[in-house]
């Protein structure tokens, strides 16, 4: 593909799925110095594999998703994994977005939710964050995991029941 | 069970709070233009990559053998390639080498045809009878493929074909030589397209001249280039319109 053609290709999926993506990372990663970091890698990797020759992406969802996962794995194998404490996470929370002092009860909620998805297991939390974050549809997970429509259904509905147990 | 769902309804609802996590505006505008602006390094890399991929067998004592001696007799196989014959073993390697550095342009397509004209003629002076079949075919094939090339530059670049028309002309002339050597035709239908292909180009130029003012040495020339013409003489045709055009000033 000549380059004029991908950077026009790179940058519908980049405007696309940046959001989803970097959500998906801070979620794992709780810092959103890290998750800005490891965003950037994973559009970076998808360009570079744009650029290979003859080597076309069937889904770029997927394909995103699938890098995403790898990048996060990678980071935890490089350091070890240390407790993020409620001051530090209220603080990135706060850096979001624009809290005005109503929405300080909702970002309590947003934390209390977010600290329960952290402690699910790593299958549960992607199933929560896919099927009601990012709206992906059931065969859309499907193809990101390579399972059967039926074990989807199935994960998401233990992977909610996993949740409310952390949050009540 | 309703209650069950209502539960279930107000969990969803609050897990969908975290839709609110978004990346900030000016990030996201700085990490694409990055690595946007990273596209060429990133271009190179990628097909530097397939190459260091390759070479990362290096590392293993089995694999540098092995590519030495791959090196070692590609080298050589190389050598001896250049002055192989149609009908030799080494002549496909020839062959591809030549069609991969010379492209498959008007041009080039004429120049591979003068080569093989070259084997044809090595081939019928050393009197190599077992490459003769070969060589022909392999003779008759670049013909073709200069021909048809040819033919496409006389309708979208007449003047560029006028200059490589020489280049056909001396192909033809080496062709009869070669035939007159043999006592028998290289191929009629050949023959016949390099025929049709020069008496294309000079009713091109015919018309071109009849729209021009010619001093009087150049209508004589262009007589004569008709003459040749109605003789199916398309060569010497062209000749006559090559003079013309250098006695243009």
């Amino acid at each position: 593909m000549p380059m004029e053609e991908t950077n026009q290709y790179f940058s519908q999926l980049y405007d696309q799925y940046i959001t989803r993506i970097y959500r998906f990372v801070y979620l794992k990663v709780s810092s959103v110095e890290t998750a800005e970091d490891l965003s950037s890698e994973v559009f970076l990797r998808l360009y570079k594999r744009l650029r290979e020759p003859g080597r076309e992406i069937q889904n770029p969802q997927a394909f995103l998703y699938q890098i995403a996962r790898n990048v996060v794995a990678d980071h935890y194998r490089g350091r070890r994994v240390t407790t993020i404490s409620i001051e530090k996470t209220t603080i990135e929370i706060e850096d979001i977005g624009d809290p005005t002092q109503g929405q300080a009860e909702v970002n309590l909620e947003m934390d209390r939710i977010r600290q329960a998805l952290s402690q699910l297991q790593d299958d549960y939390q992607n199933l929560i964050i896919w099927r009601y974050i990012d709206e992906l549809t059931v065969p859309e997970i499907a193809q990101i995991i390579g399972k059967s429509e039926g074990n989807i259904r199935v994960g998401v509905s233990r992977a909610l029941e996993a949740l409310r147990e952390k949050i009540t | 069970m309703e209650h069950d769902m209502e539960q279930e309804k107000n969990l969803v609802q609050k897990i969908s709070l975290l839709k609110d996590i978004q990346p900030k505006s000016n990030w996201v505008l700085f990490a694409k233009t990055r690595i946007l602006a990273d596209s060429e390094r990133i271009y190179v890399d990628a097909r530097v990559g397939h190459l260091v991929s390759y070479l990362r067998y290096l590392e293993k004592p089995a694999f540098v053998l092995s590519a030495m001696t791959f090196l070692v007799l590609g080298g050589v196989g190389y050598q001896v390639s250049q002055n192989s014959l149609p009908g030799d073993a080494l002549y496909s390697l020839r062959s591809a080498i030549e069609r991969a550095t010379m492209g498959s342009d008007p041009l080039a397509s004429l120049e591979i045809a003068q080569r093989r004209l070259e084997d044809l003629k090595k081939v019928v002076e050393g009197n190599k009878v077992r490459n003769l079949s070969s060589a022909t075919q392999e003779f008759n094939q670049s013909v073709e493929t200069a021909t048809k090339g040819f033919l496409a530059l006389v309708e979208n670049e007449p003047k560029k074909a006028l200059q490589v028309s020489r280049e056909l002309v001396q192909l033809q002339r080496g062709k009869t030589e070669i035939e007159q050597t043999l006592g028998a035709s290289l191929g009629e239908e050949e023959n016949s397209e390099l025929q049709n292909a020069t008496r294309i180009l000079v009713e091109m130029e015919f018309a071109d001249l009849t729209t021009r003012t010619l001093s009087a040495e150049q209508e004589e020339l262009f007589k004569q280039a008709v003459s040749a013409y109605k003789e199916q003489r398309y060569e010497q045709a062209l000749e006559y319109v090559w003079l013309i055009a250098n006695n243009a000033d």
